[in-house]
């Protein structure tokens, strides 16, 4: 028993013993236990571990072939029976590959014995840490607000048990996947969070749910299926399965020979990371609640699939591959940065952020020099965070207003002073210096100006269309939710349905980012840099003073305004009204307007449908990325 | 550590609001010239901004002050990261903070005209962006440095290899000094569209602390144009005093324009003449180190 499996089955054992505990209040002990006790665990193997990495770890199981061949035919058996339940071909069509590609995969694979099946470096470590810190903090958020969820929907069958149990494994395979080198092992891990995903995506039970989830299914599964194909294929041509070997030989006179299982499995990571054109099933899946998002967005699924991409940029770098890749993400990158100005509802606009980000972390890789991998992680680190308070945060707001309308949280700081103040803390962490993702889009531009390559000032000005029109939507929504209309009103009125679950770990996670801000140089000399040195032989980190300044500006940015704001509290200067053309009658912005009636203000932001219109975004988006896609695979046919 | 970089960043804490208020009232004198009136004395701006510190502090609500204050602080703070040779990169990111806080004191206020004004302000940020990145990255690629001391003292005449990219930084640079035809989230005349938009909450010293931000913000942009100009004390003079006047005719020569128009003619201009200068640029300059 060592600490990785441990960290490992940790979470899907609190995960068993929630499925079996019928009373409410004790099985959310269970849980919050679980999810602390994984936490601390994660940030345990993390220390321990620190000094001797990469750890290489054999699986001594006795006939592991046959155990995963037994994996993967269970799950496509359990697809199968969903499909035929709910009456759908196509995932039965799926599951039926799956399983056949599994049986006839199993003449190339089964044979072969993996030198190391896990391998704990630095990268994995850093997914550990996210999938254990954030995603336990969101599994405190869901005790909370999952009572409430269920008080406010009475029409949603309370499968609390099984969500439960869900949302715990879906952190178990998460940790599996992070640690394989046995691509094998990886897919079997890879195929549970689909299914995981698929099961929570479709909680709500009604329609909408079940179209979302059987999306995300169908598109995750195909990608499942192009994993497979790229390992069987990468067994055959080199009669290894294992991760390690297949980048040292990228390296080699066999490259050429990888190019196409490369393909194959970065295709894998671009559908479960929700690039273009594979963008839909994320979008759906918002239907599910709060905390499924924020686990899917932030710490699981859609970080499984950059990860892949990461671990493999080292083989695409400098390939066709590599490039098509880095196409892709920059066209998701910049299709969900435009579409996000016009989308009103709050966990849309999240989504298609979330979407920009992670196409963003694609470009990077796709690319795959030592500087934009650092980039990379970078962007991981910071988007987990920042993401994961967005979402829980605004699940309590929308609570709190009854609405996920943006609109309805204008003057949200009235009502709901701490939300706003967390909701303020995640926005800024994503769209303004010196906060992490801007800094990590400024350190992609330097990067990209010293890769001294043809695509460099393209990907630039990608950049800079990009990163401007992130300004516009989240500095309208921020905006918003400062807007005061009656100073006078009392404050923290629609704060009192809020859980303490959901109070700790939105606290929890708003100190979390602004460390992270702080302490990147940290992680950086300590984690990241180690890791590109031993991947690629050379390190990279911003210029050190460069660091510095940011990260006294965070100290600045977050102190400057709450000083002032201190100090204009102390003084005692009378408040004027807004501005009404001079027929203000009260302070709630009410004005007389003709023939002397008083007239209330409603005000509305622009949401900029004519240039920005999210519809014809995104099919255009998605247009171009099949045509991207198709290349992709035409590389694999080649 | 560095040396003259911080005496300089501290004269700029001291002297740029000087210089800054000079360049304002120098404008407005240019400006009544070219419409055949006598204008106020060049020191009016000074006069202005002494009679908004003696009034009354009458803010609309308890974030107003803070957040324009904020703005004040990160405006000067962004001019004296730039003199001190910070990276200018980094800067123009600091520069859309302290935007932004500004954009929060309008925001906050509840108010339509305030609103509004906020809102085009916004459109404003995600016009202009594009451009001067583009630019800072133009002479990144002349001079290969972030550092403003470096770009300077390499003594390339700049403005020969990205002429596209300086025409367009003038274009956006109308909108960052909130000239016409781009002055629509708020403009200098409370009678005109929206009275004052952006600033129509903000009166006495909180007006003060917007113009004194303005002035500081001034002072570093022309001293991104000065990048383009560095190659002798000559084309300096005449490249920032040509980039002044020309920016002075164009805030009197043209009428608003509405923001579609604003936020699309920007863009088209920093693809066209922005990228369409850097990526041929950077093509050509990549076989030679």
């Amino acid at each position: 028993m060592t600490l990785p499996f441990i960290v490992a089955v940790t979470p899907p054992l609190f995960g068993f013993i929630a499925l079996i505990i019928k009373d409410d209040r004790v099985r959310r002990f269970i849980v919050i236990t679980g999810a602390i006790a994984q936490a601390a665990l994660a940030i345990a193997l993390a220390v321990t571990s620190a000094h001797s990495l990469p750890l290489r770890l054999v699986a001594t199981l006795p006939g592991l072939d046959t155990w995963i061949l037994g994996g993967e035919l269970a799950m496509a058996a359990f697809i199968a029976v969903f499909a035929v339940v709910k009456r759908r071909a196509f995932p039965l069509l799926l599951a039926i590959a799956q399983a056949a590609l599994a049986l006839v995969g199993e003449r190339w694979t089964g044979g072969v014995e993996a030198q190391a099946h896990f391998v704990v470096d630095q990268v994995s470590l850093l997914l550990v840490i996210i999938v254990g810190v954030v995603g336990g903090l969101i599994l405190v958020y869901a005790a909370g607000y999952m009572k409430t969820f269920h008080e406010e929907h009475a029409a949603v069958r309370d499968r609390r048990r099984l969500f439960s149990f869900t949302m715990l494994s879906f952190l178990g395979a998460m940790y599996g996947l992070v640690m394989s080198n046995d691509l094998r092992l990886m897919l079997l891990f890879w195929e549970m969070t689909t299914l995981a995903s698929f099961i929570l995506i479709g909680y709500g039970g009604d329609e909408a749910a079940e179209k979302s989830a059987f999306l995300a299914l169908n598109l995750n599964v195909l990608g499942g299926l192009a994993f497979s194909l790229g390992i069987i294929l990468l067994a055959a041509r080199t009669g290894s399965v294992e991760l390690d070997v297949l980048l040292a030989a990228a390296k080699g006179p066999e490259a050429a020979l990888l190019a196409a299982p490369v393909a194959l499995m970065a295709l894998a990571g671009l559908v479960k990371s929700a690039q273009l054109p594979f963008t839909p099933w994320l979008l759906g899946a918002m239907v599910a609640p709060t905390p499924v998002s924020a686990l899917l967005h932030s710490s699981t699924m859609v970080k499984a699939g950059v990860f892949l991409l990461i671990r493999l940029a080292p083989a695409m770098s400098g390939t066709t591959v590599g490039y098509i890749v880095s196409f892709i993400g920059i066209l998701t990158f910049i299709a969900g940065a435009f579409a996000a100005v016009s989308a009103r509802n709050a966990k849309r606009v999240l989504a298609l952020s979330t979407v920009s980000n992670l196409g963003l972390i694609a470009t990077c890789a796709g690319i795959g020099t030592y500087e934009l991998v650092w980039v990379a992680l970078f962007l991981v680190l910071f988007h987990a965070v920042a993401k994961a308070l967005l979402f829980i945060s605004v699940g309590t707001a929308s609570v709190g207003t009854g609405s996920l309308d943006i609109e309805s949280m204008g003057g949200l700081v009235t009502g709901m002073p701490r939300i706003t103040l967390f909701l303020i803390v995640g926005i800024s962490c994503m769209f303004v210096a010196p906060f992490g993702m801007l800094v990590s889009k400024w350190a992609a531009m330097e990067a990209f100006m010293n890769l001294n390559s043809i695509v460099s000032p393209f990907m630039i000005a990608f950049l800079a269309f990009g990163s401007a029109t992130t300004v516009l939507f989240w500095a309208k929504w921020m905006g918003l939710l400062l807007r005061i209309t009656d100073p006078t009103a009392p404050r923290g009125l629609l704060e009192d349905k809020v859980t303490r679950y959901e109070l700790f770990s939105e606290a929890s996670l708003t100190i979390l980012a602004i460390a992270t801000c702080v302490l990147y140089p940290l992680v950086s000399k300590y984690a990241f840099e180690p890791y590109l040195l031993a991947s690629y032989g050379k390190a990279f980190g911003l210029d050190r003073s460069n660091m510095l300044v940011t990260v006294l500006m965070v100290g600045m940015t977050v102190a400057v305004p709450a000083l002032l704001l201190i100090i204009s509290r102390r003084s005692k200067e009378g408040l004027s009204t807004a501005y009404m053309s001079g027929r203000v009658t009260s302070p709630g912005l009410g004005f007389k307007g003709s023939k002397g009636i008083e007239l209330k203000v409603a005000m509305h932001s622009y949401y900029l449908e004519g240039p920005f219109g999210e519809g014809k975004i995104l099919k255009a988006g998605i247009a171009a990325g099949i045509l991207l896609t198709l290349i992709l695979l035409g590389t694999v046919a080649i | 550590m560095k040396g003259i970089e911080i005496y300089v960043a501290i004269a700029y804490v001291i002297l740029g609001p000087i210089v800054g208020g000079l360049l304002d009232g120098l404008d407005r004198v240019i400006t009544a010239r070219l419409q055949g009136r006598v204008g106020p004395p060049l020191l009016q701006p000074f006069y202005d901004l002494r009679k908004l510190l003696t009034r009354r502090i009458a803010p609309v609500n308890s974030l107003q002050m803070p957040l324009i204050a904020s703005h004040l602080v990160f405006a000067i703070l962004t001019g004296v990261l730039f003199f001190y040779g910070s990276d200018i990169l980094l800067i123009i990111f600091v520069l859309t903070l302290a935007s932004v806080f500004l954009v929060l004191a309008a925001y906050s206020t509840g108010s339509p005209y305030s609103t509004i004004g906020a809102e085009r302000e916004l459109l404003l940020m995600t016009a202009y962006e594009p451009m001067i990145i583009i630019a800072l990255v133009g002479l990144f690629g002349v001079a290969k440095s972030f550092d403003f001391y470096a770009i300077l003292s390499s003594k390339m005449p700049a403005y020969l290899y990205l002429p596209g990219i300086y025409l367009g930084l003038v274009y956006v640079l109308e909108m960052k000094l909130r000239k016409s035809p781009f002055d629509l989230s708020t403009s200098h005349h409370a009678h005109q569209e929206l009275v004052m938009g952006l600033t129509a909450d903000m009166g006495g010293p909180a007006l003060a602390m917007v113009e004194l931000a303005h002035w500081y913000e001034s002072v570093y942009l022309f001293a991104l144009v000065l990048l383009f100009f560095s190659s002798s004390w000559v084309s300096a003079i005449l490249g920032v005093g040509f980039t002044y006047l020309l920016i002075i005719l164009l805030d009197n020569a043209t009428a608003r324009v509405k923001w579609e128009l604003a936020l699309s003619f920007a863009w088209i201009v920093a693809l066209v003449a922005g990228a369409g200068n850097l990526i041929p640029f950077y093509l050509i300059s990549r076989g030679s180190p």
